[in-house]
């Protein structure tokens, strides 16, 4: 098919589903609600899709790379354990709990527990360099934080408290309020663009 | 050794040449001619060359021609220098006095001849001087006063220039010098007529053209240049080993000590089972979900979202406990959905620990419907039509009313989002938090609406979702935000257990945390400055 | 505990340590529970989406009687076997058309709730702080509610100059427009980086409470084992 046609997909669905976010018309509401639950199901379809790639990738990987054998052997075997005892028994049994609960929970947590440790590190080098104004800044609001996160001891400071609220409530308010607002701009241009099939990220060129 | 004068242009050339580097005249006679020569008294010149035979002292393939034309009738014309042609190639009067010969002086270079001389020699040279010009005898003349006039032949214009003031100076030096009447051209097309006029200007002389190397003229810089650059193209074919790292490096040291002193840090309370912190004061934003949670009745239908990531399964935990505990208590019927595909073994799993105080069971108290994929476009879907969106539960059971199927309790008299009295979003992930609340909060903000929505994140999303809560009308109806917002919400309704268990190793490795940024940044900023300025102050003297 | 669960405790208590050293340096084993992790994930990814809405969606119409759920699912049949072929490079192309149909669905989706659910409400915020009328989280001194909302709004015009990406062309002097809004973004960048030092301390703390979490595991484990023995 030509690549004018895939635009015009884009197109037409993009109208009709943005449409339904200004528009109140029974058509339109039907339409709309027929086209998103084709929506959810392909990305059902696109996510076997990732999950099968990355099983042939590794697949591939054990026949051409001696050194990445053994790691591309155990994802596809982990893999295909999972796939066969969670597939056979279903999500809500004991033995998916079991590994999900024994394998999956413990390593991803361990990875997020050293995360700690690279954060103090981060910090402790962040002074390593002249500090600015800036870096000062950001390692003494963090270090307010941070004092002002625990419990500290037991020991009650009214005045850290009061600047901990504080800055929560109104600096780091405005500094997120103007990050989330360009952030959104930034995504209505994107998507704007998408809409009048300047941008193609579907691979219609 | 000797070099050879040339006897046809007399110029010097190498002992080793046999035929001369610039009138291709021959050099060498054969032993037979010189003696010949010699008997006859004929030296080398062109005089010499004048009297000689063809035959006597030219190259074989013309000694064979004469041959040939001399078996075959022909008389042919000694034109000299050994090389005859046949006689209807010669014109009358090239031919017309065959027994005069030209002579040259010996060493002698027609003045401006630049062609090649050819060993062509008239047998008698030129005609008899009946009436030739008196520049044409200059001509012949002159050649002898061109000795040593060395012009190469690609002319310098200053030589040129030089010659032009001689000229201008001269003009009679335009005219071609004459020389002896008659004088026989020994070299070259013209070898052997008599006064011929050199074709080429007076200032050059015939010559070999310059032999121009085809090599490329690379100087000894140049070529260290190109072996470097092959070199390098040569290398890149060539996998190196990378530069060995050292195994310990300061990195590594300040990885460890962090490490050991912040493991020091936390374990000892839990290793003592220390629960003797106090929970933090109250806070506004955790209050307010408290509240809502309050007016919840029996049987009022709950939408929790399970939309964390597994690693964070001991945060929310701790978070999540004392809420859902609140939610279970006021008898609140709960649907557990998910837009990422391990939230609803997360939600399977929280469902589980709650067991142990609760006993809520699924498909009567509780339903978990599963994942919804889209992000945004899903949860459109699910706020507009949930029972096509989700029709199972994870169980494969169905889950919504129809007319051949009864329903589950949690969902009696759900058709759209707005019907639940409550959505609690436990998240981690800015974007999806963003996501939720910019598709949620325009329905839930909508007049006659009495859906609340409050949020369970993580402690690194306070200050993302801190807007959305401070707008007005609030988007989010409340926050407990990381461990110390679950700590806030059981200092309110109790139930903390878990934060209980943690909360004292909470504030050891808070404080730790700000302590080793504080000392070690200053460490590592300071001491450097303070080893560096006597140096500094003695460049300064 | 149950032998089960006690292979479970053991198995999660050396995988544990397996990615708790790294901290020592990076080595094979943990490499090895990184893509142990990384398959269970992917399988159990797999398998929600079958169960949950594949199966459902697709299948479990054709065992029902109604031909209106029947005739539905085929589109989604259709476009879902379209989207197969993306697996292989060589016929990837055929994916295309399902492609651009959800890239059109998710893109008008995205924009629908950044305008309603962010860019107007986010906007009227900045400027109701100054409505007396509306009660909002801070405290009812109405000079402290101006003072701060002053500094909210100055803090997110300033963080916005700061991220403006307009051109500036080089060579020639700036306008003094442009000189305006990089002084203001100078300004921006102070609430930036509070914003970020919050962040910086919120992530942590989520870090310290799971490594709280898994040594706390951890330590319960040893007891129970030194109980045991």
């Amino acid at each position: 098919m030509r690549n004018p046609v895939y635009t015009a997909i884009a197109i037409a669905v993009g109208l009709v589903v943005l449409a339904g976010y200004f528009l109140e018309f029974e058509l339109l509401v039907n339409l709309r609600i027929v086209l998103l639950e084709w929506a959810t199901i392909l990305v059902a379809v696109a996510l076997l899709v990732g999950v099968i790639n990355l099983f042939t990738v590794h697949w591939r990987k054990m026949s051409t790379e001696p050194q990445n054998r053994t790691n591309s052997a155990v994802l596809i075997i982990s893999m295909m354990l999972t796939l066969g005892l969670v597939g056979w028994f279903g999500p809500t049994a004991p033995i998916s709990l079991w590994i999900f609960n024994h394998i999956q929970v413990p390593i991803e947590s361990s990875l997020f527990a050293i995360l700690s440790v690279v954060l103090i590190m981060a910090g402790v080098r962040l002074l390593r360099r002249k500090p600015n104004l800036l870096s000062i800044v950001f390692i003494g609001t963090a270090v307010v934080i941070l004092l002002m996160s625990g419990p500290l001891f037991g020991i009650d400071l009214p005045a850290l408290a009061d600047l901990r609220t504080w800055i929560g409530e109104v600096p780091a308010v405005a500094g997120a309020r103007g990050i989330l607002l360009g952030v959104t701009l930034g995504i209505v241009a994107a998507g704007l663009r998408i809409l009048m099939g300047a941008d193609r990220p579907y691979g219609g060129s | 050794m000797e070099e050879i004068i040339c006897p046809h242009c007399g110029k010097p050339n190498s002992p080793s040449n046999k035929f001369c580097d610039y009138c291709l005249g021959q050099l060498k006679q054969s032993d037979e001619q010189i003696s010949e020569a010699e008997h006859s008294e004929i030296g080398i010149g062109r005089d010499d060359l004048s009297e000689q035979t063809p035959e006597e002292y030219g190259p074989d393939w013309l000694k064979n021609l004469q041959e040939e034309h001399s078996v075959k009738g022909e008389e042919p014309i000694d034109l000299g220098d050994g090389l005859s042609t046949p006689s209807e190639m010669i014109s009358d009067w090239m031919s017309g006095d065959e027994e005069e010969s030209l002579t040259t002086e010996a060493g002698e270079s027609p003045p401006g001849e630049g062609s090649q001389v050819q060993p062509f020699l008239p047998h008698d040279g030129f005609p008899e001087d009946d009436g030739l010009p008196d520049w044409l005898d200059d001509a012949l003349l002159d050649r002898s006063e061109q000795d040593g006039f060395e012009a190469d032949s690609r002319v310098d214009p200053a030589i040129e220039g030089s010659e032009q003031d001689a000229l201008q100076k001269d003009p009679d030096a335009t005219k071609p010098s004459q020389g002896k009447l008659g004088e026989l051209e020994s070299a070259g097309p013209l070898a052997g007529l008599k006064g011929a006029l050199s074709p080429e200007p007076g200032i050059t002389r015939p010559r070999k053209p310059a032999a121009y190397t085809t090599k490329l003229r690379v100087t000894a810089t140049q070529r260290a240049h190109v072996d470097l650059l092959a070199s390098i193209v040569e290398d890149e074919g060539h996998t190196k080993p990378l530069p060995e790292r050292k195994a310990i490096s300061q990195r590594h040291v300040l990885r460890w000590v962090i490490t050991i002193i912040l493991l020091i840090a936390i374990s000892w309370p839990i290793v003592t089972s220390s629960q003797q912190m106090p929970f933090p004061a109250y806070e506004e934003v955790s209050a307010e979900v408290s509240r809502l949670v309050s007016q919840l009745n029996g049987n009022s239908p709950v939408l929790f979202v399970f939309d964390y990531e597994p690693g964070l399964t001991a945060e929310f935990d701790a978070a999540t406990t004392p809420v859902m505990d609140h939610v279970i208590s006021r008898g609140a019927l709960l649907t557990l959905v998910s837009i990422s595909p391990s939230g609803p073994i997360l939600a399977e799993r929280f469902m589980g620990l709650m067991q142990a105080s609760h006993e809520y069971k699924s498909g009567e108290q509780y339903v978990n419907l599963g994942y919804i994929p889209g992000g945004a476009a899903g949860l459109v879907s699910f706020f507009d039509n949930p029972q096509n969106t989700l029709p199972y539960t994870l169980d494969g059971v169905p889950a919504w009313e129809t007319s051949t199927n009864k329903g589950l309790p949690p969902l009696t008299g759900i058709n759209e989002i707005t019907d639940y009295e409550m959505v609690v979003l436990l998240v981690d992930d800015p974007d999806t938090a963003r996501t939720w609340i910019e598709q949620l909060s325009p329905r839930i903000n909508e007049p006659d609406v009495l859906t609340s929505f409050v949020l369970i994140t993580s402690a690194q999303l306070e200050p993302i979702v801190l807007p959305y809560y401070d707008s007005s009308p609030p988007q989010v109806n409340g926050l407990v935000a990381g461990l110390r917002g679950g700590a806030v919400y059981a200092q309110i309704n109790g139930n903390g257990d878990i934060v209980r268990k943690y909360w004292d190793a909470f504030g050891m490795g808070t404080f730790t945390a700000a302590l080793l940024i504080l000392v070690g940044g200053l460490g590592y900023y300071v001491i450097p400055e303070l080893m560096r300025s006597p140096q500094v102050q003695r460049k300064g003297k | 505990m149950n032998l089960f669960d006690w292979i479970g405790a053991s198995l999660g208590f050396i995988l544990t340590l397996l990615v708790f050293s790294y901290l020592i340096g990076d080595n094979p084993l943990f490499r090895f529970a990184i893509h142990l992790f990384i398959g269970v994930s992917a399988g159990f990814a797999a398998i929600i989406a079958v169960y949950n809405i594949l199966l459902p969606r697709l299948v479990a119409p054709y065992f029902s009687s109604n031909r209106t759920e029947q005739l539905l699912a085929l589109v989604p049949i259709i476009l879902g076997a379209l989207m197969l072929t993306k697996i292989s490079p060589r016929f990837a192309f055929i994916g295309t058309l399902p492609m651009s149909y959800l890239v059109g669905v998710s893109a008008a989706a995205a924009i629908g709730g950044a305008v309603l659910g962010t860019l107007i409400p986010q906007v009227n915020a900045s400027i109701n702080i100054f409505d007396a009328r509306s009660a909002q989280v801070f405290d009812a001194s109405i000079g402290l509610r101006l003072v701060n909302g002053v500094i909210i709004l100055i803090g997110t015009i300033a963080t916005l100059a700061y991220f403006h990406f307009g051109k500036t062309r080089s060579g020639i002097q700036k306008t003094q427009f442009q000189a305006w809004l990089e002084g203001i973004g100078q300004v921006g960048q102070i609430f930036i980086a509070i914003t970020f030092g919050f962040l910086f301390a919120g992530i942590f703390n989520a870090a310290l409470t799971a490594l709280i979490g898994r040594v706390t595991f951890v330590v319960e484990f040893v007891k129970s084992v030194l109980q045991f023995f």
